[in-house]
Formats: C-alpha cells, structure tokens, sequence
C-alpha cells in the first residue's frame, strides 16, 4: 500500500494543502494546524532535496533498458489503466499504484521506459501523475526509498507530480520540477 | 507582390498600403488602427514574429526584422531568408571565442555595458565571457522570496560575489500588468508591453548604475540548443536559428531609446551570434544546452554546469491578473471606444481576469493577447487621438 502526507505550505497570503483522497489543490485563509503531521524519515529526507535542489543528483542521460516486446506491452496495458482511472479518482490511483507490479531494478531505468510508451511520450506535460504512479508500482527501488510528491504553483494553479528517491531525482527530462511547491508526499510504508 | 528587405540593425515597418519601409517613428506616426486587427493579431500569435512563417497585416504593417528578406502579398508578409550572417571558416575553441567575443564587447565601450543576470545559463555565460577578460561589471537583476525562485538565488549570490555593482529588485514590485496606462505608444501591438512595469525600473536601475547598454540572454536558447544538424557546408546561418533573426524591437525603440539606452540581447549581437553557430554546425539538438554547460565547466558555477533545471514564470504572470484589475478596465475602456467589440469589452475582460485561474491555457494566451491589444490601442489614443 502506498501512504500520503499532507505538507501545507504558505505563498501568496494564503496556505495551500493537496487533499490526500481528492488530490485536489485548497487554499485556506488560516494555517491548517489540524493537516500538519509527523514526516516520516523518507520523505523528510526527500523533502529536503526538493527544498535544495543543487543538493539532487541528477543525470542528464536516459538509463538503456532493454525491454522485450511483450514487456512493453504491458507497460503500455498498466499505464493505460492509470489512465482510465484519471486523476479524478485519486485515491483509487494510488489504490491501484501501490499492487507492486516489479519489472525494474531502479526507478530512472522505469522513467526510462516510458518514453516508449506512446501515451506519455505525446503528453509529458499532462500525464505525469500517471508517470509517477506507474512507477511507484513497476521500480523496486521505490519501495525501499522513494517518495512522490504533488506539488503547485499558487499563482497559476499549475500542478505537478515528480519523485525523489535516494537523493536523486529519477526523470531525466523533467527539469521543471523546481518551480512547484511539494504539498503531499506518496510512499511506501 | 514587394520583395521586403531589411539589413537595418532595428526592425522596420512595411506598409502594405504604400508598399514602403518605415522606420519606428514614421510608422508611429502614419498607425491607423483597423476593425479587424484584433482578429489577425491573434492569428499571429501573441508573441510576434519569432519564428519563420507567414503574418498578417495589423493597421496595415508588419514589422520587418532586422537583417531578413521578406516577400509580401495583399494578405501576408512571408518570412524569406536572413542576410548578412556567415560562419567563421576556421574551426573555434573556446580560448578563441572568449577572446573575440570579449574584444567585441569591450569595444562597446565596457564601462557603461550591463548584463541582466537572469539566473540561466545564458546571461552567465555573458558575464563568465566579460569576466575572463577581467572587465568590471555591472549587474541588474530581480530578487523574490518565494518558493520557486531558490535556484535563481543561488545564481544571484555566486555573481554578487564577483561583482563590484549589483542592483536587485523585488519582482513584485514591478508584476506584470501593473503598469499598463502608461506603456508608450507603439506602431504594432506585442506581448511585451505588459511587462512595462519592469522596464521602468529597470530604466531607473539603468540610471543608477551609469550604464548605456544592457546586455540580456535573448534567444541563448535558440543559438545555444536548437539544431545545427546538416549545416556542415552552409554558410549563411541556417533558419531554425529563430528567435535573433526574426527579433522585433519596439521595446528597444520606444522605451529605452528615448532614455539614452540600449536593450540589446548579447547573442544577437552579429559577431557573438556568428562565433557560436561557428561553434555549434553540424550539432543536433540540444535544448538543455549540456554543450555549453561542458565547454565552461570549469568557469561556470556548478549550480550550471551539472544541472540544466528550467524556471518557469507562469505563475508570476498569473498572480499578477488579480491586482491588475483596475489597470486593466482603464485601457480596456479607453480602447472598446475606438474599436468595440466583445473581446475588449471592458465589462467582459474584467470578468475573465476574475475567473482567470479556472481558463484553459488556450484562453489564458488569449486573454494576455486581448490586454497586449487594449493597451496597444490605448497608448496610441492617449498620445495621439486624445490630444
């Protein structure tokens, strides 16, 4: 089973919260002293990359991963279903994200991959919700150290879903991860 | 149809009326705003002629960049070719380059040269070149306390240290929209005027540091990563080098110019732009600019030359909507007097900045394009038709 964290955080006047079931971005007039929790040590480790982002490493070469065909296929087959979920039944997402599904050794090899997925190589941009869950099913190095996290930019509402694992940040073309405030973090309990 | 030609070094104004080149002023003072210029501005794209194609007419004009042939019908303004640029036929090093590109920039007279530090690579690359020479200087900049701006900083405080005069402004002091009443009047809408804010006081910092030219990273991202694949023999600077080549520059002329400045991106400049695609032929694409990041490892700071992060200010722009409501009504007004129509509509552009966060990003351009045009309109009425 995956987890999820709320981490509010203030920008614009306001607070801003993700909703752990909804996934959807909320902004509060007040601090939201009720949504603070205790961080597990994952994601307190990983939050700190994000917060210092020269502290990541970071490559900017793909992984080679040699994926035989049928493989492919059922790589396209689960992203697919991440997909038919939508975004809009989160909670579900992750339901369906945390059924460990292991076909990589480390979570950039899985990103990898997905570039030969026809879906996500035409919508980077809008899937990368669908880009994370799937690998926190298919690496299994995510299970031992990695976290997503769900972050927004308040000015526009602009969000985004990225993951730091081992400080480092697995997607090799993701460089605009930086601009998003992180307000939720999924793990691996 | 009129074969275009411009080898100016600022862009000029082809009337299709007349069939004539106009330089700024004369095309600012013949402007005649038309009912459909809206429609064919927005055809155009919001951020204008920053690539080969072909472009409407507005008010009658197109603007005709610098150093480019443009072939002209009754409807269109076809992008041609460039003229005037040729590769070096001797291969380039760095030591090379540096040492050229230094020479030319010193010849600008140095000590009156600025460089706007963005906290990219590309203007650091600028200020690692005028370093290596051991040129003094001069910095200007904006700052912010928020989140998505920490990287920036990192940048910022690195040259800090290695400058004898820096000038950082807080972004929100200058968000964009927020000045839009007092944009001066220009021959031909563009995207750029609501961004006035910032280049008032950029002109006040301009002032203070006794600078004449300010050097920004414009188009790094074309010369310094796009293709140059299969331009081995070619020796006139291949078309996708886009942005330079097709640069146009009221912002130039109708702000800065007037205050003894020169705005000016460094890559635009003939030699520097002709050194570094000397430096690129051949090469694929590169959109981080990893090429770059290598070839000045050792001069650029690490948060540059291991990392290629991509900041975004499109949550800026945003943020900014909302407190500019008032300034908005106002040109929006002004303009829907001289050409009403539901797209300018003040009533109607009011409650689209209201709801400006639930649009499509579609309709978020479209909004901007509608402001830019307002504003357009509004800065000639009041400098002209008003008084």
């Amino acid at each position: 089973m995956l987890k999820a964290v709320r981490l509010p955080a203030e920008a614009n006047g306001f607070w801003w919260t993700v909703g752990k079931f909804s996934g959807s971005l909320k902004r509060h007039d007040q601090k939201p002293v009720a949504l603070f929790e205790n961080l597990p040590r994952k994601v307190s480790q990983a939050r700190s990359v994000v917060d210092d982002p020269y502290s990541c490493r970071w490559s900017p070469e793909p992984r080679s991963v040699d994926l035989p065909k049928n493989e492919t296929a059922t790589l396209c087959l689960l992203h697919d279903r991440l997909q038919r979920i939508s975004n809009k039944k989160f909670y579900l997402s992750q339901m369906y994200a945390g059924i460990k599904y292991p076909m990589f050794e480390t979570s950039d090899e899985a990103f990898s991959a997905f570039d030969r997925i026809p879906e996500q190589a035409k919508n980077r941009e809008t899937l990368c919700l669908q880009r994370s869950l799937l690998v926190a099913k298919t690496s299994k190095s995510f299970y031992e150290s990695g976290v997503i996290f769900i972050g927004a930019m308040p000015g526009n509402l602009d969000m985004h879903a990225w993951i730091i694992e081992c400080n480092s940040q697995p997607d090799h073309l993701d460089r605009g991860w930086i601009n998003y405030i992180p307000l939720l973090a999924i793990y691996k309990s | 149809m009129n074969l275009v030609r411009n080898n100016q070094q600022v862009t000029q104004y082809f009337d299709n009326s007349t069939g004539a080149l106009l330089s700024f002023n004369d095309a600012l003072s013949s402007v005649v705003p038309a009912e459909n210029d809206l429609k064919n501005y927005e055809s155009n794209g919001v951020l204008m002629f920053r690539q080969p194609g072909r472009y409407k007419y507005v008010a009658g004009m197109a603007p005709i960049p610098p150093r480019s042939i443009w072939v002209c019908d009754e409807r269109f303004a076809h992008f041609r070719e460039t003229i005037g640029f040729y590769a070096q036929c001797e291969s380039i090093d760095r030591r090379v380059f540096e040492r050229i590109a230094a020479q030319y920039l010193q010849a600008l007279n140095i000590d009156t040269v600025a460089v706007e530090l963005s906290g990219g690579l590309d203007t650091a690359l600028i200020i690692e070149v005028l370093l290596a020479v051991g040129a003094k200087i001069k910095l200007f900049g904006f700052e912010s306390d928020a989140y998505a701006f920490r990287t920036e900083r990192r940048i910022q405080q690195h040259y800090k240290s290695k400058v004898d005069e820096f000038i950082c402004l807080d972004y929100d002091e200058c968000s964009p929209l927020s000045s839009l009443i007092d944009v001066p009047s220009h021959p031909y809408p563009n995207a750029t005027n609501l961004t006035y804010a910032r280049q008032k006081k950029t002109i006040a910092s301009m002032h203070l540091l006794g600078a004449k030219i300010l050097l920004n990273g414009d188009a790094g991202d074309h010369l310094l990563g796009h293709s140059f694949a299969g331009t081995q023999c070619a020796s006139i600077i291949p078309e996708n080098y886009k942005k330079w080549v097709l640069m146009e520059d009221w912002v130039n002329e109708a702000v800065y110019k007037p205050h003894g400045i020169t705005y000016v991106s460094a890559f635009a400049m003939p030699p520097v732009a002709r050194l570094i695609w000397t430096m690129r032929r051949g090469l694929s694409e590169d959109y981080m600019k990893l090429w770059a990041r290598k070839l000045f490892c050792d001069r650029l700071p690490r948060e540059l030359s291991a990392y290629a992060y991509k900041g975004s200010h499109d949550g800026w722009y945003a943020a900014s909507v909302a407190k500019a409501i008032d300034q908005i009504y106002e040109v929006s007004k002004v303009a829907s007097m001289y050409f009403p129509c539901q797209d300018i509509n003040p009533d109607l552009l009011i409650a689209r900045a209201c709801n400006y966060d639930a649009l499509p990003h579609s309709e978020k351009l479209n909004f901007m394009a509608h402001v830019s045009y307002a504003t357009w309109i509004h800065g000639l009425a009041r400098d002209r038709f008003i008084s």
